[in-house]
């Protein structure tokens, strides 16, 4: 699919400047200028982020507050924190769980609550925050684990970097589709002896859908920046398919759409990210994840 | 749905029987200018004695029961009434021509009648008739006059976005209007990024318009209905006059071939690429290019024959190499021929038989590299119109047409593919005028269409039923009231909010079903007298219903026909108003004042999180203010002025971070954080108001007649905020505004 601000208007480069002929050389009377127009009102809203995984060894919950969007700013200005917030996850209904304050001193903006728990398989996961007699809430439902029944990894050099091709067999549900991201963590063993498990890439969240129609699924993307050097890695590496919710996918296209497009109203519609938070902005997710260690081929 | 249709059968049976008496006969003709022989649309025919009347059809042909005794009056707004004896003309066997003589422009208020106007009583909801006589002085941007500039000044009619020739009708968007000059439909009559539409003025002898209440014949958009008639020629002397503005250089040559026949050629251009090219200012050049001519054949006072043709385009170019040339080159632009046949079979009878083509190109040339995405149209249609008895009037008949489309997105890209979709339609229509009584006349109408897509399985079949009824409480007042099924087959994609050449017009078919409407509206007409003056006030009220409205998901699409229904958006819009206007038609002031407030919403899965939002271009409020003034007869004025509640607008009321270095997200938002905006359109923007003057001055200059206009667009220079655009990064609005704009053109008669 193709992004407008690669065609439309912008496909002609000078037509923008044409519009500006219009009005200024031909009519002499337009003008483009900054202009002091009544903001709306503003309220700050408590900011959630959660991706609570399935077989994890803890559950994290960021939780900021949004701002003004009419003032200079920057993702590191501590307004945006809190720090005294109550915060629980009930698994089922019964299982509550209150999470701490896990400061980060170097990274202040990486601060989390949070508890160190292995992450339930549970059927409902329920999230309240309470701040200043502000309340949010969410609720999830995870999605079906998918069992992998085997996998393997193609890893092809090119000249623009790696192509990386999955092949998987797993149980995919027939149903309405389904959405999985999937992750994996290579062996690399250095000149030193020294070994450790490393993302094959960098990106975070390649994901596809699947409807069930067939058991084995073939993912490739195409190389990027980002893949990780292949020259130390051994042939083996953990596959995480971790069955992700409909919302989750929406969300992230949201925010990928709008991270294009803001500012360019002129030629693109406003995009709206859509929150599961109750009262709040931001995500609570639940994700169901099945791991495997599959074979590597490098071509 | 089918019982319903043998009922209007029988009734039209039923009254076919009501046949008139031994004395009366049928007597039928044209009305003409009698100048320059242009027929007169919607000129009123009455006969008193017998209590009946009749209006001229679109080739301004009528048909009318009388006996040798009666007398029968003609008029049309702005012209001299004429009255006959029946008994005269029953003795002619041929069509007669009635010629009606304009008004003087002064001659003081017009005269007070014993008996009121009922012709714009017993017209239908939505309709409105206009000469581009009685339009052409009005303020204009660049010094020429806009027929969709003008249209926007009704009321239910709004433009797109500031300055564009494209419109919205009573909350339609804006590809629902169908734009038809001389019955062939144009695709994308637009000029320059949309601010100028493709008709000509000069070239123009008159426009109908339809909302509301859309008459059977017309069965392909939505909202509304744009007839614009090109000038025949006129039949007695050759006229040419030649003018310039500020936009293009014009010509016009009107005039006889031999006796009887007539052509009309107009042509228009844009000088600015030649200045350009003069005086090398800037690396790109534009020109737009419009062609129409009309030939009319008078075969018999029986028999005409019309050719019409139009040729527009638009050409950019652009340097894009070291070189200096022009190595960027895109043309877009419509072609449309019309071959028209009209036969008055009996004094009853009139058909009129048409061959259409019409198509819509745009060509993208870069180096070698070339696409051609457009639309062609063929078409045959048969129109009748029969005047069966006093009571009754019926017009009947079809069109069969063929379609082929070129479809394809992203322009630049040598692996996007082009489409090729070919799609049929048949249309039949028929409408029953039923005169019940003097006091009540109904329209009872049915359109019938069949639509099929080749390869990608769409075939539809819609039967829309089209009903008006009017109601005369007293010789002065009418109630209206009229539904409107519709449905459109076409569908015009855009990527962008704004009017791009590389939109595509995309047939229905499996993927893309077609829209859906209907509209209900009551209306009240009264005309009354003050100062000696005739004025005319209309109420309506409306309420309409829009299922299957597609859009593109956010800000992208592919054109593969296979891959449309992951590609759109669908859902319902519906939207209700109130439209009052009070007007005066005649005298040394005219024009219209109108109020409307209208309430429009959209309601598509996917969008503003499934919740109902206002469509960018609805403008809640609007009064429009339209006067004309002869000042003497040498001098016009004319100004318009329009206050009007702001476009909506989404601003974003909340910033927010989500952790920079997470994989769980797209991170490089955390330079300038998310948005959240409350809502699709939620806000608006300021209010909009404008005052537009023009004054045009009659004189003889180098020894030819001439009229020199200059216009001054936004007068008090107010800064009205076209649009909004929102910096991320320091959280400022910037605005584009347009301020005083003074123009002038003048014009040569040879």
């Amino acid at each position: 699919m193709k992004k407008s601000n690669t065609f439309g208007i912008k496909f002609y480069p000078q037509m923008g400047m044409l519009f500006i002929i219009l009005y200024c050389v031909f009519i002499v009377s337009s003008c483009d200028k900054v202009v002091d127009y009544e903001k709306p009102l503003q309220e700050n809203k408590i900011v959630i982020e959660s991706y609570i995984t399935e077989g994890d060894t803890a559950v994290n919950v960021r939780i900021t507050k949004s701002g003004s969007p009419y003032e200079i700013t920057s993702v590191y200005d501590p307004k945006y924190y809190i720090l005294d917030a109550d915060v629980k996850i009930i698994f089922d209904d019964s299982d509550t769980i209150f999470l701490e304050l896990n400061k980060s001193p170097r990274f202040p903006v990486k601060t989390t609550y949070s508890k160190k728990i292995k992450v339930p398989s549970a059927h409902k996961c329920y999230l309240e925050v309470g701040y200043k007699g502000q309340k949010v809430y969410a609720e999830e439902y995870y999605p079906l684990k998918t069992k992998i029944n085997s996998a393997s990894i193609t890893l092809e050099k090119t000249n623009n970097g790696i192509n990386t091709k999955f092949k998987i067999n797993a149980n995919f549900p027939k149903q309405e589709t389904n959405y999985y991201r999937i992750q994996a963590y290579g062996k690399f063993v250095y000149n030193n002896g020294v070994s450790n498990q490393k993302r094959l890439w960098s990106t975070g969240y390649v994901y596809f859908s699947a409807d069930g129609t067939s058991n084995i699924q073939n993912i490739s993307f195409s190389p990027n920046s980002y893949s990780t050097n292949l020259n130390n890695i051994e042939n083996k590496a953990i596959i995480y398919l971790e069955h992700i919710s409909p919302f989750y996918v929406q969300f992230l296209n949201a925010v990928e759409e709008q991270v294009l497009t803001v500012g360019d109203e002129f030629n693109t519609e406003i995009v709206q990210i859509p929150t599961n938070i109750e009262g709040g902005l931001g995500i609570f997710t639940v994700i169901a994840r099945d791991s495997i260690w599959a074979d590597i081929t490098i071509k | 749905m089918g019982g319903y249709y043998n009922k209007i059968i029988l009734i039209v049976l039923f009254l076919s029987c009501v046949n008139f008496s031994q004395a009366q006969k049928n007597i039928s003709g044209y009305v003409v200018d009698s100048l320059n022989g242009e027929p007169l649309i919607g000129a009123y025919i009455t006969n008193k004695a017998l209590n009946s009347y009749t209006v001229t059809n679109q080739s301004g042909w009528f048909s009318i029961v009388a006996e040798g005794k009666d007398t029968i009056s003609i008029s049309f707004i702005g012209y001299k009434a004429k009255t006959l004896k029946a008994s005269e003309i029953f003795g002619i066997n041929t069509v007669i021509y009635i010629r009606l003589n304009e008004k003087p422009i002064i001659i003081g208020e017009i005269e007070v009648t014993a008996k009121l106007k009922k012709d714009k009583m017993l017209t239908q909801t939505g309709y409105q008739y206009f000469s581009a006589k009685g339009v052409k002085y009005l303020p204009s941007v660049g010094g020429e006059s806009d027929i969709t500039k003008i249209l926007q000044l009704l009321p239910g009619v709004s433009a797109s976005t500031e300055g564009s020739a494209r419109f919205n009708v009573r909350g339609g968007d804006q590809d629902q209007n169908l734009m038809l000059l001389d019955g062939v439909q144009i695709f994308n009559p637009i000029h320059l990024l949309g601010y100028f539409s493709s008709f000509n003025t000069d070239a123009i002898s008159s426009v109908e318009f339809h909302k509301g209440y859309i008459p059977p014949e017309y069965s392909e958009k939505l909202s509304s209905v744009v007839n614009i008639n090109l000038k025949r020629g006129n039949p007695r002397k050759l006229k040419i006059s030649a003018g310039i503005s500020l936009l293009s250089t014009q010509l016009l040559i009107d005039g006889p071939i031999g006796n009887n026949a007539s052509i009309m050629i107009s042509a228009r251009r844009t000088y600015l690429d030649i200045v350009n090219s003069l005086a090398n200012l800037f690396d790109f050049n534009y020109s737009y290019t419009d062609i129409y001519s009309k030939l009319t054949f008078n075969l018999s006072p029986s028999d005409h024959l019309f050719f019409s043709s139009y040729y527009g385009t638009d050409y950019y170019m652009e340097k894009q190499n070291l070189n200096n040339q022009f190595n960027y080159n895109t043309k877009w632009g419509n072609y449309a021929m019309h071959l028209r046949y009209n036969r008055v079979w009996n004094s009853s009878f009139f058909s009129d038989i048409s061959l259409v083509y019409s198509r819509y190109f745009s060509e993208y040339k870069r180096g070698a590299f070339a696409k051609n995405p457009d639309i062609t149209e063929f078409t045959f249609k048969i129109k009748n119109d029969y005047n069966v008895s006093k009571i009754l009037n019926l017009k009947f008949g079809g069109d069969l047409r063929y379609y082929n489309f070129d479809v394809t997105s992203d322009l630049l890209n040598s692996n996007t593919n082009v489409y090729n979709l070919e799609a049929f339609e048949a249309n039949f229509f028929s409408n029953a005028k039923l005169k019940f009584a003097d006091y009540l006349e109904a329209n009872l109408g049915v359109n019938i269409s069949a639509f099929n897509v080749k390869k990608y399985d769409g075939k539809y079949r819609f039967f829309d039923p089209r009903i008006s009824i009017n109601y005369l409480i007293n010789s002065a007042t009418a109630v209206k009231l009229s539904y409107t099924g519709t449905h459109q087959y076409m569908h015009t994609l855009s990527s962008t909010k704004f009017y791009a050449p590389n939109d595509i017009f995309y047939p229905s078919n499996k993927n893309l079903k077609p829209i859906k409407g209907n509209e209900t509206s009551l209306g009240l007409t009264k005309i009354f007298f003050y100062n000696n003056s005739e004025y005319e006030f209309n109420m309506d009220l409306y309420y309409r219903v829009m299922k299957d409205v597609s859009q593109f998901k956010l800000n992208y699409y592919d054109a593969d026909p296979n891959r449309l229904n992951e590609q759109l958006l669908v859902g319902k819009g519906w939207a209700y108003g109130l439209e009052i206007q009070l007007s005066k038609r005649e005298g040394r002031l005219y024009g219209w004042i109108n109020y409307t407030w209208n309430k429009v919403f959209r309601k598509i899965d996917g969008k503003n999180f499934n919740k109902e939002f206002v469509p960018g271009f609805n403008r809640e409020h609007r009064l429009n203010l339209v006067l004309n003034y002869n000042l003497s007869e040498n001098l016009v004025m004319g100004a318009t002025f329009v206050l009007a509640s702001g476009l909506p607008i989404s601003l974003p009321v909340n910033r927010y971070f989500l952790d920079p270095f997470s994989n769980n997200h797209n991170s490089s938002h955390s330079n300038i954080g998310l948005f959240d905006y409350g809502g699709l359109n939620k806000y608006r923007l300021p209010l909009y108001n404008r005052l537009d003057l023009s004054i045009v001055y009659k004189s003889r200059l180098f020894g030819l007649k001439s009229e020199l206009s200059v216009s001054i667009y936004n007068v008090y220079n107010y800064q009205n905020p076209t649009f909004l655009t929102f910096n991320p990064w320091n959280g400022t609005f910037s605005s584009t505004t347009v301020g005083i704009l003074p123009t002038a053109g003048i014009k040569f008669f040879f």
